[in-house]
């Protein structure tokens, strides 16, 4: 039984959440997600995510190295409440976006979401991971061949980038999502790629060649902005050619620098 | 084994096409014919109407289908145990760990082009780098070399500290002229302030010379020979080569890499940009600067000197000779290709008083 913790969300677009432990109880936050904690609260890195399932040597290092797979620290931390009345500790997300809960008994004890979507859950809630076992939705939708896996019945709180939506399927109800903004979903819908049919859609649409489609029963979080767009939005508009003036003799840094970069570098989206 | 022992009890998840959001726990009991639930709303199902399917990412949980009137109706059942109970009664579990025929197909072929194609290309172009190259510069008339010339150099020009009052640079300008004579390209030549022993020359027809490499120079002669050096690479067009090279290498990379790729490919275009010139392209450099220093009636052996000079002095190896290989051979194939017997007349004999900048 994971802790039942109280929490509260702040900020519009660059939020946090704050948890609030009773005498006892813990939460586990992504290693470097923890932006203050009251005084009475203890800090403890743990190997693997800390939960029930993953006692014993083995149990910590496969642990340890799913999170690995899922790009994150193999560590996660324990913040648990010491004292004797109420704590607070909150937890940052790392870039604007927002912040959702998930009551995994609520939903049926299994979520699957985006890696890097997890920001902290109370104590007991199991970090694993899924892997997408379909070739072509592994490369094309979005997600890739890994995703997180969040078990338990406790409290979960994931965090994507833009504005997150969620979406109650029915039984066989589909929804054709771009890909890229699927942030996680209950096992029982099923996630497919489908051809989008038109090369000139594709082409000149701007919406890539296939579409990611959810078929219901279930839950499924969408988020409106994939990070990587926005990330690929300010690497282009960064300057990236600064200062090193080339010493060569024709080529000098003008070539590739300049006007090469000026050719090339044309925006992605 | 009364009718009642043998019904199993469970709990689901159940959702009625009308019913409440996100699905809502459900008891159950399960016997021979099928599956009844407490909740009226939901009646019974009999397991020929049921298709099961497992979750695509290998995790416990089923999803039990069925039609009704109003619409589908889905129950998912989480419990391990509950399950294996349910098992002799259920059909044939579906698994979706594939994509259907046609999304496969597609993705094999997308999968193989994405990463064929490139790799192909980069094939290409390591292998048959030349011929491509060759093929793509003899298609970029000289005006537009010029105009590309020309923008680099404005943009090169501020970063350059131009002595534009050096003494030398008559006699410089006096001297490409005469190695430069009939060319097909509007040459310039500049003095930059710069300690560095170095010399270079843009598409175009911009060659700069530093202040550095004027004070080596003991001779005029052994400036000509640079000069004529230089202003070889612009004739044969290798600046402009190496940029179709780094051009052709960066696009590659970019479709090798896709977007992310995109800067580095442009960081590592820009570095193999700056690895200058093939030992094969400085060799034809020499050669053809030889020929234009004879027809303009210049000592040639200025430029085996001076590079000589360099190579064998003492100190760090100067810029010019990090991106002009020098060796020994490459001298003396410069010296056999004056005729033997041929008197020049020697040039300006000030040479010593203006070369470091009066």
């Amino acid at each position: 039984m994971a802790d039942v913790i109280d929490y509260e969300i702040f900020g519009n677009e660059m939020q946090y959440v704050e948890i609030e432990l009773d005498p006892g109880e813990a939460a586990i936050g992504e290693a470097g997600s923890m932006m203050y904690m009251h005084d009475g609260i203890a800090m403890d890195a743990v190997f693997g995510d800390g939960s029930a399932q993953q006692n014993g040597l083995m149990g910590k290092l496969l642990g340890a190295g799913k999170r690995l797979l899922t790009g994150e620290s193999l560590f996660t931390t324990i913040f648990s409440n010491q004292g004797s009345g109420k704590r607070r500790v909150a937890f940052a997300a790392p870039y604007p976006g927002k912040i959702v809960p998930i009551d995994l008994s609520a939903i049926g004890g299994t979520f699957i979401c985006q890696k890097d979507a997890f920001l902290c859950a109370a104590r007991g809630v199991a970090l694993g991971i899924a892997f997408q076992r379909k070739i072509g939705v592994g490369f094309f939708g979005g997600e890739g061949f890994i995703m997180q896996r969040l078990d338990g019945d406790g409290l979960a709180f994931i965090h994507a980038c833009g504005t997150l939506l969620k979406r109650d399927l029915a039984p066989g109800e589909v929804l054709k999502v771009d890909t890229g903004c699927v942030v996680g979903l209950q096992p029982s819908v099923q996630f497919d790629i489908q051809y989008v049919g038109k090369i000139k859609t594709a082409l000149f649409g701007g919406e890539g060649l296939f579409l990611a489609t959810l078929r219901g029963p279930g839950t499924i979080y969408l988020q409106s902005l994939p990070f990587s767009r926005l990330a690929s939005r300010i690497f282009a508009a960064a300057p990236q050619r600064g200062g090193a003036r080339g010493e060569g003799s024709v080529l000098g840094g003008f070539a590739a620098g300049g006007l090469l970069g000026g050719l090339l570098g044309g925006d992605d989206e | 084994m009364s009718e009642a022992a043998a019904r199993l009890r469970g709990v689901g998840r159940l959702y009625l096409p009308d019913g409440e959001s996100g699905g809502a726990a459900a008891a159950f009991s399960a016997g021979p014919e099928g599956i009844a639930f407490d909740d009226g709303r939901a009646g019974m199902v009999s397991w020929p109407e049921l298709r099961a399917r497992a979750s695509d990412y290998g995790i416990g949980a089923l999803t039990l289908e069925w039609e009704r009137a109003r619409g589908p109706v889905a129950l998912v059942v989480n419990d391990r145990a509950t399950l294996a109970a349910l098992s002799p009664w259920l059909p044939p579990v579906t698994t979706a760990t594939a994509d259907d025929p046609g999304t496969q197909r597609l993705s094999k072929v997308l999968i193989v082009l994405l990463v064929g194609v490139p790799l192909l290309a980069l094939l290409l172009l390591v292998t048959q780098a030349g011929r491509i190259v060759d093929w793509v510069v003899d298609r970029i008339p000289v005006a537009t070399e010029i105009k590309l010339g020309r923008e680099a150099a404005i943009q090169q020009k501020t970063t350059l500290q131009l002595v534009e009052d050096h003494p030398a640079l008559p006699v410089i300008r006096e001297l490409g002229a005469r190695i430069t004579k009939g060319s097909r390209y509007p040459f310039e030549f500049h003095i930059a302030r710069d300690p560095a022993i170095n010399a270079f020359a843009m598409p175009g027809g911009f060659v700069v010379l530093n202040t550095g490499l004027l004070e080596q120079a003991d001779v005029a002669e052994e400036v000509a020979g640079v000069l004529a050096h230089e202003v070889q690479h612009v004739e044969r067009r290798h600046g402009l080569r190496g940029l179709v090279h780094a051009a052709g290498l960066s696009m590659a990379l970019r479709l090798a890499l896709g977007d992310a790729g995109g800067s580095i490919a442009g960081a590592w275009a820009r570095d193999l940009a700056r690895l200058g010139f093939s030992r094969d392209q400085e060799r034809d450099a020499d050669r053809a600067g030889v020929a234009a220093l004879l027809a303009a009636g210049i000592d040639p052996r200025g430029m085996a000197t001076f590079f000589r000079k360099l190579a064998t002095g003492s100190g760090s190896v100067p810029a010019l000779l990090s991106s002009h290989p020098a060796s020994e051979e490459r001298f003396r194939a410069v010296e056999a290709m004056v005729p033997s017997g041929m008197h020049f007349a020697p040039l300006d004999a000030q040479w010593a008083e203006i070369r470091g900048g009066g």
